[in-house]
């Protein structure tokens, strides 16, 4: 099934040897019995919500998703913002330390269309996603939304090629590990403070919460962005990254 | 900090190579790189010893838990620590500790180590974090860590071989995922809770349970690579740099195999069968044939030792088959877990000295091929002797605890009455020594072909590399002599049967 | 038929279309655009769970829901990087990437 990685555009398009009636006959069965599950088996009616709704008042937010997300469960969480981590590590190219984190080249033919959209958009994003990360608190919203919301707007700005983010740089580096290290920081403070991991203070969760989620929606931008310019620079063509670049 | 789950070893355990991760992520390349990674190994490696030391001073055996942010299950993640786990947990601290080692002296000068830091790290601390989780979908987030730094370090090297083997490995790794999540959400739906303990003591025999197990199993089984699912880690464990080879034998497969335990005899016992029991249990006697022949026909020396980690993990499944006819069917203990445990030990060791021990000899061969391996034994004695001491713990020769564990299994398939189970793991001790005599008569012969030209030896390898990979072949046989520290770190002390 | 109901199974459906482009599709993009639509899928199922009487919204699976989508993103990235690299180490010069 996996045994031949089939990179060519004009390949087959289905696995020649992958064997249709197989495959076809146990995902059926699969989902057959699956459906049975659900329309024979009612669920369990009141799920979590009766302990969120009971400790919502002490954890600092009144939006139960953010409670569950940042106070709750905030140990899976921290373990999320790591995967982000460790794929940013693998796509970057090697180490360049010496430039800057952002080099501005001028390009000569401007796109009125483009240029047009990014001078309104990319402000209007920018102000949505420090709203969003704010209104977490109580709607909606919070560090993953708002980062997801600054890595599109870092998008926008790259389709020009104006921007050469160096993403080795100190600079970088430093943002993408912010959000991981300053819940790190905060859990093993805690620790301290309150006698066990996470354990946020009746007063100061709310605030805690918000710096946390501060830090993130920064890692998670840069990362994101950082994902994204992995995939469209091409090693050799003016990148800020060395030439025998490993993405 | 008199108990374990009051003290703050739990969460520092996960935390620890986190912290080393950020911090390798963020230095550049300097003198102590390779003295501050050993550093943190050697923190981690007293970390989880004093962890084995609160958790056997306390009479009881029971699990330790430790509520994180003190909300409790099922509303916040519980970390839950037995017997099993702390043995894992300290598996994986010796061997990090000695791999570390390893590592510093292997990329001591190469710029790529800036990447393989703090993925190594990573790596470390989602298998941490697996085994201490009490929590069903902290546990998948665990599994994706380990997928993914796993495959991102199976492609350090960039070369083709490598990256094609890296992406299948992530594209196989992250169907067993997926699998599982399906598992969770199902099991989620008829419980309404995450948490592990919870799920125990709500899980019946009923129809959701049993399809939960079933995704959970094949999930599981993409990423232990049980024949036959197993068609990713000839080729991923072959083409990884030295130490993540030996880690990814040693360990990461362990791991899934750890949450397949757990899920099998401890959350969802109530839905398994006897038949799907056998079915493992024959699925795993397959592996071993399988695996025993293709290792013997490789070409290459690191594809002949992951063959040997597919055929080895089919012993691991007898435990399922047996385990059905002990007394207690409905936890994880008697003596065929007591086996099933020692050769997860076992095993770990043997083939973590294997790798280490045959990529000393290629680096000093300057290539993988098993035809270059020829008289490499007047050059490299010492890279030879550790092959070799594994080597035997793998066939199942005494003194090792290769021996010890095939032993358990032994007495204990002829106590369960199952006696075709003997013949299978005679029979693959029989195969495992047809492939490892070859590699051995190889390098010991001296013979000139004629007309070939004579090999130049190569630089020696480092003496750092000879001598981490001559501890866990000591390792290796030192557990050959003393069964019971190993047993009763994970079982109450109940009678070792058979020694 | 409820509307959870209705979504649960649309969930299941996209989980087996997943399923079967994994397998079966030749090349590795859609190998990889499979595992999206599997993982889209268990999170319809997880949504539809959150709301079972349609009265009250169960906040747990939204956070699952919401870690899942960060996890399977990082996983697609690592895999379109590969993927990417090894088209390149095979043809460079005929194929002009993007």
């Amino acid at each position: 099934m996996f045994n031949q990685i089939d990179l060519e555009y004009n390949g087959p398009v289905n696995d020649p040897k992958a064997s249709w009636l197989i495959t076809v006959c146990s995902v059926l069965g699969f989902l057959i019995v699956l459906t049975l599950v659900l329309l024979n088996y009612d669920a369990h009616n009141a799920g979590l919500r009766p302990y969120v709704e009971g400790s919502l008042s002490s954890s600092g937010v009144t939006n139960p998703v953010t409670a569950v997300l940042l106070n709750f469960r905030a140990y899976d969480t921290l373990l999320e913002i790591a995967v982000l981590l460790i794929v940013v590590i693998a796509v970057l190219p090697l180490r360049n330390a010496k430039t800057s984190l952002v080099r501005c080249i001028e390009v000569t033919n401007h796109d009125l269309v483009l240029t047009s959209l990014q001078r309104w958009l990319a402000p209007a994003v920018l102000m949505f996603a420090g709203y969003l990360l704010w209104a977490g608190a109580t709607q909606p919203g919070g560090a993953f939304q708002a980062g997801a919301l600054l890595a599109g707007a870092c998008v926008l700005m790259f389709q020009t090629g104006v921007y050469r983010v160096n993403y080795t740089s100190i600079m970088a580096r430093s943002l993408m590990t912010c959000g991981l290290a300053m819940f790190i920081a905060v859990g093993l403070a805690l620790i301290w403070f309150e006698g066990s991991l996470l354990k946020y203070p009746q007063d100061y969760a709310g605030v805690l919460i918000l710096l946390i989620e501060s830090g993130a929606t920064l890692s998670i931008a840069i990362c994101l962005a950082s994902l994204y310019s992995s995939l469209i620079d091409i090693p050799g063509k003016g990148h800020a990254a060395t030439s025998e670049s490993g993405s | 900090m008199t108990s374990l789950s009051s003290s703050l070893l739990l969460p520092i355990i996960v935390f620890l190579p986190l912290i080393a991760a950020l911090v390798g992520f963020m230095s550049s390349r300097n003198t102590f790189q390779g003295q501050l990674n050993i550093g943190f190994a050697f923190v981690q490696f007293l970390i989880v010893v004093l962890m084995a030391i609160l958790f056997l001073d306390e009479q009881s055996y029971q699990s330790a838990v430790y509520q994180i942010g003190t909300w409790g299950a099922p509303l916040g993640i519980d970390l839950v620590v037995d017997g099993f786990s702390i043995l894992m947990i300290g598996l994986t601290g010796v061997l990090t500790l000695i791999l570390t080692i390893y590592g510093a002296a292997y990329y001591a000068d190469d710029p790529k180590s800036l990447r393989f830091w703090p993925l190594w790290w990573l790596l470390i601390a989602g298998l941490n974090a697996l085994f201490v989780s009490g929590d069903a979908f902290n546990i998948y987030v665990c599994l994706e860590i380990i997928g993914l730094s796993a495959a991102a370090l199976v492609a350090l090297q960039s070369t083709r071989t490598s990256l094609e083997a890296a992406l299948r490995y992530l594209l196989v790794g992250l169907l067993g995922s997926l699998f599982y999540l399906m598992a969770i959400a199902i099991l989620y739906r008829s419980h309404g809770t995450l948490d592990l303990a919870q799920i125990a003591a709500s899980s019946g025999n009923g129809l959701p349970d049993q399809v939960a197990m079933i995704l959970i199993t094949i999930g599981l089984l993409l990423k232990i690579a049980l024949f036959p699912l197993h068609f990713w880690l000839p080729q991923a464990h072959a083409n990884a740099p030295t130490p993540v080879s030996a880690i990814l034998s040693a360990l990461v497969v362990k791991a899934s195999l750890y949450v397949l335990i757990k899920f099998w005899f401890e959350v969802l016992s109530g839905s398994t069968t006897f038949g799907a029991s056998q079915v493992l249990g024959v699925l795993g006697g397959i592996a071993i044939v399988y695996g025993s022949w293709k290792a013997f026909r490789a070409k290459q020396l690191k594809v002949l030792i992951a063959y040997s980690t597919v055929a080895q993990l089919g012993y691991i499944f007898l435990l399922f088959p047996l385990s059905e006819h002990a007394a207690n069917t409905s936890s994880f203990s008697g003596s065929a877990s007591q086996a099933a445990i020692y050769f997860i030990v076992a095993h770990a060791c043997a083939k973590a000295a294997m790798f280490l021990s045959a990529g000393n000899l290629i680096l000093s061969q300057g290539s993988g091929d098993i035809a270059q391996l020829k008289g490499i034994a007047t050059r490299e004695p010492v890279n030879v002797l550790i092959f070799t001491i594994a080597g035997v713990s793998l066939i199942g020769l005494p003194p090792s605890a290769g021996f010890i564990a095939k032993w358990l299994l032994l007495t204990t398939s002829i106590e369960s009455g199952q006696w075709w189970w003997v013949l299978v793991v005679l029979s693959g001790g029989l195969l495992a020594a047809m492939y490892l005599f070859k590699i051995l008569s190889l390098a010991f012969d001296n013979t000139l072909d004629d007309g070939a030209v004579q090999i130049q030896p190569k630089a020696l390898s480092s003496k750092v590399l000879t001598s981490s990979a001559l501890v866990l072949a000591l390792i290796t046989l030192a557990l050959g002599f003393n069964a019971e520290f190993i047993l009763n770190i994970s079982h109450p002390p109940v009678g070792v049967s058979g020694i | 038929m409820s509307s959870a109901l209705l979504y649960s199974i649309t969930g299941l459906g996209l989980f087996a279309i997943g399923l079967l482009g994994i397998v079966l599709a030749g090349h590795v993009m859609r190998k990889i655009l499979a595992l999206n639509i599997m993982g889209i899928g268990i999170f319809m199922l997880l949504i539809a769970i959150a709301k079972q009487d349609g009265s009250f919204v169960d906040p747990v699976p939204h956070a699952m829901v919401l870690t899942g989508i960060v996890i399977a993103a990082a996983g697609t990235a690592l895999a379109l990087n590969l993927m990417v690299r090894l088209h390149r180490m095979s043809d460079p010069k005929q194929r002009k990437p993007k």
